[in-house]
């Protein structure tokens, strides 16, 4: 059986893509905040939705769409914070009780988002012509996704190591309260993280929507992989995070290859990076973590 | 303390009476019908529950059954397997109904099969059509007004025989529905003397929505006709991914799963099917007076045309309430019993039904399909031929 491995590669970095905006923010939430936040998903849902309103019921396009569903759903995100898990943190609140209120707060977004807009799935419109490049085939969608998310992702790096507020969310990162004595205000810290995973969350949510549909469970159907790439990573590990998004893509397509070839079916795709994910945590839990720490 | 007990006792027993009467001898005939109003089949179960809802009145306006009203007891398994059994137990152990129409799915009539023969309560699926139920133990307990996929499988088979197809690639859903049509084509092919050889199988996830290695695996392995088993959600995604992949050069079937207006929602989807789907397949009810008189019936209650599946539905309840009727007594395994008699040669809207021994249509009529795009640019599915074997 002949396989296209350069294609399987490539498909791996779209699938890694999506992971890797989505995880980002979930990753880094989660080690400045102490607890897993479920809500996530619903802010990869409402990003799609806003997404498909500025680009398809407002028909202003694609960039117009990424840049208004990244600040809107920052600023939910920010207020998510803000407004229930900083008060409940703040009265003691343990991880369990954050991560139960973090559900809570994902059903409410997610029914809410049903009902203002439909449970009934929604489409974007256009239409990414398909073109072969060498032994690849590629779509204008694709090409976009994968630019966005490593543009992003090196924006991102550039502002944690050159300004001074990626230098804080990384003193905050490492050692909140020796953070705290050096005078950086930590509560805003965390507020901007909260507002740029968000952010993330909602474009990963525009180019999972453009590639699929949208609907009510978008985000939820894809943040089991996302929390086992910020797990691989290292909870809290920018870097981590990034290098784990493409090695659970990367796990995921070889997985369909492997399975097809051993006549399994692809339902057990997902069993793949999860294994991965399992032995990394018997054998060895840093060692990624540890390859792509920043000093 | 006493007090507090002598209080429980007294709770307790205002409810002994409650379970005591339990089901017992009601005014009317209780008919339990579980189909998916909610989930990814929702609309099409909406559809089908108006469908029996329509049937019920027209039985209750012409008397009802042995002189009593009969009451559609509707729940709604959410498109789920496993709810559909947790909504067949509740029907049986609460409201005491010993014959029901459902599950909706393949795989929810799989998953309520044994536990209906295990109580004799009859069961009458509207829509399964995964040739494994014919197979199983409790299959005598599970009648089925829609033919089973043994037939659209052969339906399938003549398609790829007549195009002179030899290499087959298939695309499924991971389930009993998806896994059984492929089995029947594989099947029927076999019986048919093909030459051809069955490349690939490929049993995806539908909830997974990242299909490209799937695709392109399926490129690699070269195969002049692919079978597509999916839903209207996932089958979008399919056949969406499958343009961007540049599958629409090879020869494509679908079939009853991916048949309807909602596919034509995401245009890379609707372009592909009217480049790359030969042939699709679907039981089709004849238009017969039967079909039309129910069909006008139901559009005047509803304001629509009835959908897939509807015209099964419809029968299902008309025979249950002609076999209670003729069994004379509220009984599983008597109406069972009158079921197989009345299932005979029977005229039914969707057509003419003759249940085999283990309650099977013996026959089945099934539409083939094409997608076209017309003047305005609007997708529509057109009937290419009707077979019936």
């Amino acid at each position: 059986m002949t396989v296209n491995w350069a294609q399987i590669l490539f498909n791996s970095v779209i699938t890694g893509s999506i992971y890797l905006l989505g995880a980002v923010g979930l990753s880094v939430t989660y080690g400045l905040s102490g607890f897993p936040n479920f809500a996530h998903a619903e802010f990869i849902t409402l990003g799609a939705f806003i997404g498909y309103f500025v680009a398809e019921q407002l028909g202003l396009g694609l960039p117009a769409a990424l840049i208004v569903a990244f600040l809107v759903t920052g600023i939910v995100g920010f207020l998510c914070y803000r407004g229930v898990f900083q008060p409940l943190a703040k009265r003691g609140a343990s991880i369990i009780h954050l991560m139960v209120a973090s559900i809570a707060l994902g059903f409410i977004l997610r029914y809410s988002i049903g009902a203002a807009w439909s449970w009934h799935p929604l489409y974007f419109t256009t239409t990414w012509s398909a073109f072969d490049v060498g032994p690849l085939r590629v779509t204008g969608l694709w090409l976009w996704l994968i630019f966005v998310a490593v543009g992003l992702a090196f924006i991102m790096h550039l502002i944690l190591t050159r300004t001074k507020i990626g230098k804080a969310i990384r003193a905050t990162s490492s050692n909140p309260e020796l953070a705290l004595a050096s005078g950086i205000n930590i509560d805003r810290v965390i507020w901007i993280t909260w507002f740029v995973g968000g952010g993330l969350a909602a474009i990963a949510g525009i180019f999972r929507g453009a590639d699929t549909q949208i609907w009510p469970m978008t985000g939820w159907d894809i943040i089991l992989p996302m929390f086992a790439v910020a797990i691989l990573g290292g909870i809290g590990n920018f870097y981590g995070a990034i290098a784990a998004a493409f090695v659970i893509g990367l796990a995921e397509n070889v997985g369909v290859v492997a399975l097809i070839a051993v006549g399994l079916s692809t339902e057990y795709r997902m069993a793949i990076p999860f294994l991965i994910l399992i032995i990394t945590l018997i054998v060895k839990p840093q060692w990624l973590a540890m390859l792509f720490r920043r000093a | 303390m006493v007090k507090k007990l002598l209080m429980v006792i007294a709770v307790l027993a205002l409810l002994i009476p409650a379970v005591g009467c339990g089901p017992g001898p009601a005014e009317t005939i209780k008919i339990g019908c579980v189909l998916s109003t909610t989930g990814l089949l929702g609309p099409m179960g909406e559809d089908m529950m108006d469908s029996a809802r329509l049937a019920v009145e027209e039985v209750n306006a012409a008397g009802g059954v042995l002189g009593k009203q009969i009451e559609l007891v509707e729940e709604d398994d959410a498109t789920e397997a496993a709810k559909c059994l947790d909504r067949v137990k509740k029907l049986v152990e609460i409201d005491g109904v010993k014959i029901l129409v459902g599950g909706m799915t393949s795989g929810a009539t799989m998953a309520s099969g044994p536990y209906v023969s295990g109580q004799e309560v009859l069961m009458v699926s509207p829509s399964a059509t995964s040739p494994e139920i014919s197979v199983q133990e409790w299959t005598s307990w599970v009648f089925r007004t829609t033919p089973s996929d043994a037939f659209q499988g052969r339906v399938l088979a003549q398609v790829v025989l007549d195009g002179g197809f030899t290499r087959l690639a298939t695309m499924v859903q991971d389930n009993p529905y998806g896994v059984g049509l492929e089995g029947a084509l594989v099947e029927a092919l076999e019986e048919a003397g093909w030459q051809g050889e069955h490349i690939l199988s490929i049993h995806f996830d539908q909830t997974k929505m990242d299909y490209r290695t799937e695709l392109g695996q399926i490129k690699d392995s070269n195969p002049d006709v692919i079978l597509a088993v999916t839903y209207c959600d996932d089958g979008i995604i399919v056949f969406k991914q499958a343009l961007e992949m540049g599958l629409d050069e090879i020869a494509w079937l679908g079939c009853d799963g991916n048949y309807g207006p909602g596919m034509f929602e995401e245009p890379s989807c609707a372009e592909f099917m009217e480049t790359a789907i030969i042939a699709g397949t679907r039981a089709a009810g004849p238009s017969g007076t039967v079909y039309d008189e129910f069909a006008a019936a139901y559009e005047a209650a509803f304001g629509e045309v009835p959908s897939v599946y509807c015209d099964t539905t419809y029968d299902a309840i008309k025979l249950i309430a002609q076999a209670i009727e003729q069994a004379g007594v509220y009984d599983g395994a008597a109406v069972k019993d009158a079921l197989l008699q009345i299932g005979q040669d029977y005229e039914g809207a969707s057509g003419t039904i003759t249940f085999n021994e283990i309650g099977d249509r013996v026959s089945g009529t099934f539409e083939i399909w094409k997608v076209e795009k017309d003047e305005q640019g609007v997708y529509h599915n057109v009937q290419v031929e009707l077979i019936t074997v």
